[in-house]
């Protein structure tokens, strides 16, 4: 018995027997008023317009909901000729025709499968394959891995490199380096999630939470035994939403209290409250954010690396120039560089770096200044020539340690420097010019003239360079490494 | 000496409650510079054992502070052991991840100094109510003496939190009642300021106070839980509404108007900074770098209105609620009637109470029939949540209720929401299904499953035998059906638009039931234990019949019917081979994901020598009878009950004695599985595939 005979032998008994129908196609014809399809429904439809029901009792229409309210939109006489699933089979290519008739069946029978026409911006996707399963495949034994943003140059790139150098040296297998927030082309023992497919899609145009399940996977079916997220999103959005809770231990590095123009504290330093429950260790390079870890958080476990850096033999610079070099974005302050460069007219600054997160709009003031000296972007401190410098200046709003500096430091280079964040352990006792963070520019030019005013900056140079060679060093980091890794365990 | 004593709650918050009780010893201190007594009593309600160690740690650091351990698990509990332990005329609560203004507990007492005997009547909250960490937002607060605010407006929407200040004799007047979560009821500071507005208190403000309230993910507080109401209140018993007959004379004033936060404001938030980074965010609202929700809370008089009119009506012998979108029912009002009327309940006349959505071609004198609209209530600007909680209300505020949920085919009602608090009043609940078979895009499956999954003992009876038979097919329920009520429907609703139908009770009709059938030949089947192992469900003598494949099926993944009766009848195998179904649709929140497993991909790794990930992200897999059969044998016979997945899997992928590995094959032509995330979750793709690797390693190292 069909849906059509039961209707018309259960309810209108005494209407006249099926005699064919037109399939629907008449719809100009049709003397009824517009309604949505939402609004269709077979009772309301032959109760609001009786003569629908006329006409379909004479047999003059087989379906007359889908020909005067769904012809565009709904199913026809055969599911196979719908518009609205030709519709579908042309948006989504991986489902047949046959498939999402299939589907329109169960929809039939109150399964909610398929979006209704009402429905155009329901999201649908064709999924052939998920990625996430390489590394397991590839059967490589790692350990240990790092995630990270991005694998580029860099102070946080610095310390993911020497981390797995360290790891290596300490477990015997190669630590697996995650790029996880970022284009990357990967590499030896560099996985770049970028490179995964994921529901038929690039990486980063999944969802979040689709994201850091997959992170999840990587690291469970590599048999990873200990996670280190330095700066990555997509890691510490992961420890916070306990993805990695059951598979892995975890330490994660904070290495500032990042502070915007506003005064808004920002960064994951503002997720510690969220991150600690999940974490194993915490880890920084300096011991201020070591101390803010431990008395502002009240974290247990907390770890300061020297991050290592090699030692630099030579005279140390005694030119006439300063250096400024750093990325040019606002928070590194190239707008107090500007006003300090104009109050020292007779000082040439040789400046290098390019913008990365704050667009081009401070270099037409700095490309201005007549005792300015635009070199460009570089990629490592060797890039720089030092021969006509005798003075780095940073000017950043705050910090961690800055790698920069170090570098700078390891090379005998006296630093005027804002003291913020790990700076001050680097350039106290006499081993540089500190300037307080609330200071302006005025303080910045006493420190310049002083330094090259004063007999002692080579000393200060020298005091410099002998406090790296003792504290950055290979063998510091390896045991502060070491130890991380034990309060792992 | 002034004094007052302050009840902070603590109960997980780790080292966020250590933030807080520093800050709670600074303003101690503070407040001791100013000649005020601060008698701490912290309560610690089964907190883990950091949060014991570190509250009782820094407790040592609090002068004038008491540490109380309870066992309730209950908020209000709580805070009422904490406030039987302060002596001060003056209680100040405080949760134990929040913090409050510095200012507050000097304004406060101030506030209650210049009250006099007439403070005794009243409860002081901040003057704002600023959400940081997870939630940024600042809620200016409301006085309940305020002339635009109406107290039943409580019905819909919370207003007053136990961020609150007051004398210590109000909570002898109104204690605080715990909530019950397992009963529907929460949110014990909701329900406490519609018993303290009841009993004549008043809630107000003290001007430049703020409290600063975390927001945090759901699963680290004690008091909030979703799809919880506050328990009955005096505030919304007939007496009570009917004794307060004028609605607020004043308007609501909009939120435009809201004057900008000031310096005062600005200075005290920075205050806070040093113990807790998450604040700082209102530096950047100061200087104008960021917008943040500013807003004072309200819900629109039609909310009052419905309490109002649900009060009129005399409820004491039961009342009869009707859920309806009238546009889906052919006569609307008139015929929801006729068919209520059939439901006699022994002759006796209950009141209804109509919640309508919708617009019916003739629509009734507001004053004819008690009806709320909730589509004006929507276009008054009350959200969907506010309408279930004064839906829920009328429910709550009742005794013995009988629902007529006549179920739209087009749109899901709000019928089961807040369904734990409703039904402590139900008595009967009918869902009533008028349609004419279930038509494609029919969501009255879906309705009927979601109020029986909220533990409503719901009848569902249908008006036309065929919907009987296709909803005992598609929900596979119980379903009534009587030919009375069918003709009755059919014969009377060509007329049904003019004519009034007399409410005449009825015998009740006499219901066939139609019952899904109570076994389903059913395919030999695994489930996932334990994310990583597989057992086989169902007698053990299935392994011996006919069947190609036993079948391992995720969580409560479907199959189509037909493929369905594929997977019985599918042909046997002689080669290892496992089967997937050609179509996996995975149902989300944001639209379904259609994945067509790519088998010549994973055949060729098969053939390679590694695993075929995707496999682990399908569904329902058979497996062949003769290969899986050996292995499920050496299982009984080792007594055990479940092998690891990796194990069985490993006998596809590198089978013994063949020369082939496993061959993946589609289960049939069209065959669709269909599942949500939380049937893939039952199984931990990426440990199985470590266990397969490791086994294979294993393996390969032995060789």
């Amino acid at each position: 018995v069909t849906d059509r005979d039961y209707f018309l032998q259960e309810r209108y008994r005494d209407a006249p027997p099926d005699s064919g129908g037109d399939g629907g196609s008449s719809a100009a014809s049709a003397p009824f008023e517009e309604q949505a399809p939402s609004n269709f429904s077979q009772e309301l439809f032959f109760l609001h317009n009786p003569p629908a029901l006329k006409e379909y009792l004479a047999g003059n229409s087989r379906f007359p909901f889908y020909r005067h309210y769904g012809w565009d939109q709904l199913w026809k006489a055969r599911p196979s000729d719908s518009p609205y699933l030709d519709r579908l089979a042309q948006i989504y290519k991986g489902l047949s025709l046959e498939l999402l008739v299939g589907l329109a069946r169960e929809r039939g029978r109150g399964k909610d499968v398929l979006p209704v026409p009402a429905e155009p911006k329901a999201r649908w996707k064709c999924v052939s394959q998920f990625g996430g399963a390489g590394l397991a495949n590839a059967g490589i034994g790692f350990e240990c891995a790092i995630v990270t943003p991005r694998l580029g140059i860099g102070g946080g790139e610095k310390v993911v490199r020497e981390l797995a150098a360290a790891l290596r040296e300490l477990t015997g297998r190669p630590a697996l380096i995650i790029v996880a927030d970022s284009e990357h082309r990967g590499g030896e023992n560099v996985l770049a999630l970028c490179s995964l497919n994921l529901e038929d899609q690039p990486f980063f145009s999944a969802a979040i939470p689709k994201r850091a399940e997959v992170l999840r996977d990587i690291i469970v079916s590599a048999g990873i035994k200990f996670v280190f997220s330095i700066n990555s999103f997509l890691a510490n959005y992961a420890i916070q939403g306990e993805y990695l809770s059951d598979c892995a231990k975890i330490a994660c590095a904070v290495f500032s209290v990042p502070l915007l123009a506003s005064g808004e504290i920002g960064g994951f330093a503002r997720d510690v409250d969220w991150l600690a429950p999940n974490v194993d260790a915490f880890f920084t390079e300096n011991a201020l954010m070591g101390s803010v870890l431990r008395e502002h958080f009240f974290l247990e476990t907390v770890h300061v690396l020297d991050v290592p850096e090699p030692f630099r033999d030579g005279p140390v610079p005694t030119g006439e120039n300063i250096l400024w070099a750093s990325r040019i974005d606002e928070e590194k302050r190239p707008e107090l560089l500007i006003e300090i460069a104009k109050l020292l007219p007779n000082r040439n600054f040789e400046v290098w770096g390019s913008p990365l997160l704050s667009g081009n709009h401070y270099m037409e003031s700095i490309l201005a200044l007549p005792n300015v000296i635009y070199r460009g972007p570089f990629s490592s401190f060797d890039e720089l020539d030092l021969r006509e410098i005798g003075c780095y200046l940073y000017t950043t709003r705050y910090d961690g340690k800055p790698n920069i500096v170090v570098e700078a430091m390891s090379r005998g280079l006296v630093c005027v420097a804002t003291a913020v964040g790990g700076v001050p352990e680097l350039l106290g006792e006499g081993r540089g010019r500190l300037i307080p963070s609330d200071a302006g520019a005025h303080a910045y030019v006493s420190a310049i003239l002083d330094v090259f005013g004063s007999d002692q900056s080579p000393g200060d140079g020298e005091r410099a360079r002998a406090f790296v060679r003792a504290v950055h060093t290979k063998e510091n980091f390896r045991n502060g490494v070491q130890r991380l890794l034990r309060s792992m365990q | 000496m002034k004094s007052a004593g302050l009840v902070v709650n603590f109960h997980c918050e780790r080292r966020l409650g250590m933030k807080t009780l520093r800050f709670v010893r600074a303003a101690v201190e503070h407040l001791e510079q100013q000649g005020i007594a601060l008698h701490c009593r912290l309560v610690l309600d089964r907190a883990d054992e950091f949060t014991r160690s570190a509250v009782s740690g820094l407790a040592a650091g609090v002068p004038r502070s008491e540490v109380l351990e309870v066992d309730f698990g209950n908020l209000g509990a709580s805070r009422a052991a904490g406030v039987a332990r302060i002596d001060e005329k003056i209680v100040f609560f405080l949760d134990g991840d929040d913090f409050v203004s510095f200012n507050w507990f000097e304004k406060a007492l101030e506030f209650f100094r210049a009250q006099g005997a007439g403070g005794e009547k009243l409860i002081a909250h901040t003057q704002f109510f600023v959400g940081f960490d997870k939630e940024l937002f600042v809620r200016l607060g409301v006085d309940s003496r305020d002339d635009c605010f109406d107290a039943l407006a409580l019905a819909a929407d919370w207003f007053f939190c136990n961020n609150l200040a007051c004398h210590r004799s109000v909570f002898d007047a109104v204690p605080i009642e715990p909530y019950d979560h397992a009963g529907g009821f929460g949110a014990e500071d909701w329900h406490w300021s519609c018993e303290t507005i009841a009993r004549g208190f008043a809630h107000c403000l003290v001007p430049g106070t703020s409290y600063f309230y975390r927001g945090k993910p759901a699963k680290f507080s004690l008091g909030s839980a979703g799809q919880l109401v506050p328990r009955r209140s005096t505030l919304f018993d007939p007496p009570w509404v009917n004794a307060q007959a004028t609605l607020r004379t004043k308007p609501a004033p909009r939120d435009e108007a809201l004057a900008a936060l000031d310096a005062e404001f600005y200075a005290e938030a920075e205050r806070l900074v040093p113990f807790d980074f998450g604040l700082s965010y209102l530096r950047s609202l100061h200087a104008g770098a960021r917008e943040v929700y500013y807003f004072r809370p309200g819900v629109p008089d039609e909310v009052a209105q419905s309490v109002r009119q649900f009060a009129a009506i005399d409820g004491t012998g039961g009342v009869d609620i009707i859920h309806a979108d009238v546009e889906r029912i052919p006569g609307a009002i008139a015929k929801i009637d006729d068919i209520v009327a059939q439901f006699g309940d022994k002759g006796a006349q209950r009141p209804r109470f109509y919640l309508l959505e919708g617009r019916p071609l003739e629509l009734p004198p507001d004053d004819a029939i008690n009806v709320v609209w909730l589509d004006r209530l929507k276009a008054a600007g009350t959200n969907e949540a506010q309408i279930s909680r004064l839906i829920a209300r009328f429910f709550i505020q009742s005794t013995d209720v009988r629902v007529f949920n006549f179920v739209s085919p087009r749109k899901r009602s709000l019928a089961s929401s807040l369904a734990a608090a409703k039904r402590h009043s139900i008595s009967v609940w009918y869902n009533l299904v008028l349609e004419y078979g279930l038509d494609r895009f029919s969501s009255t499956v879906t309705e009927v499953k979601e109020i029986l999954a909220a533990g409503i003992a719901a009848e569902t009876v249908a008006v036309f035998a065929k919907t009987a038979r296709e909803l005992v097919t598609e929900a596979e329920i119980s379903v009534l059906h009587a030919t009375s009520l069918e003709a009755r429907y059919v014969s009377g609703e060509r007329t049904l638009a003019t004519e009034t139908v007399a409410q005449t009770p009825a015998p009740a009709p006499s219901f066939e039931v139609h019952s899904p059938l109570a076994s389903r030949e059913s395919v030999p089947r695994m489930e996932i234990a334990d994310e990583i192992f597989v057992e086989f469900c169902g007698e053990a003598d299935t392994l011996t019949g006919t069947s190609a494949y036993l079948y391992l099926i995720l969580g409560d993944a479907t199959v189509s019917r037909e493929t369905l009766a594929i997977m019985e009848n599918a042909a046997l195998s002689s080669l290892p081979t496992i089967a997937v179904p050609e179509l996996i649709v995975r149902k989300r929140d944001t639209g379904n994901v259609y994945f067509r497993p790519d088998l010549a991909q994973m055949n060729a790794a098969v053939a390679r020598g590694t695993f075929p990930f995707d496999l682990l992200q399908i569904p329902v897999l058979g497996f062949d009878m003769l290969t899986a059969r050996p292995v499920w044998e050496e299982l009984v016979r080792s007594n055990r009950t479940r092998i690891r997945l990796a194990r069985l899997l490993r006998e596809y992928l590198n089978p013994k004695g063949y020369r082939t590995k496993a061959n993946l094959v589609f289960l049939g032509r069209n065959t669709i599985a269909t599942c949500d995330e939380s049937d893939m979750r039952r199984l931990d793709g990426a440990r199985v595939a470590l266990g397969v690797f490791r086994t294979e390693a294993r393996r390969a190292n032995t060789v």
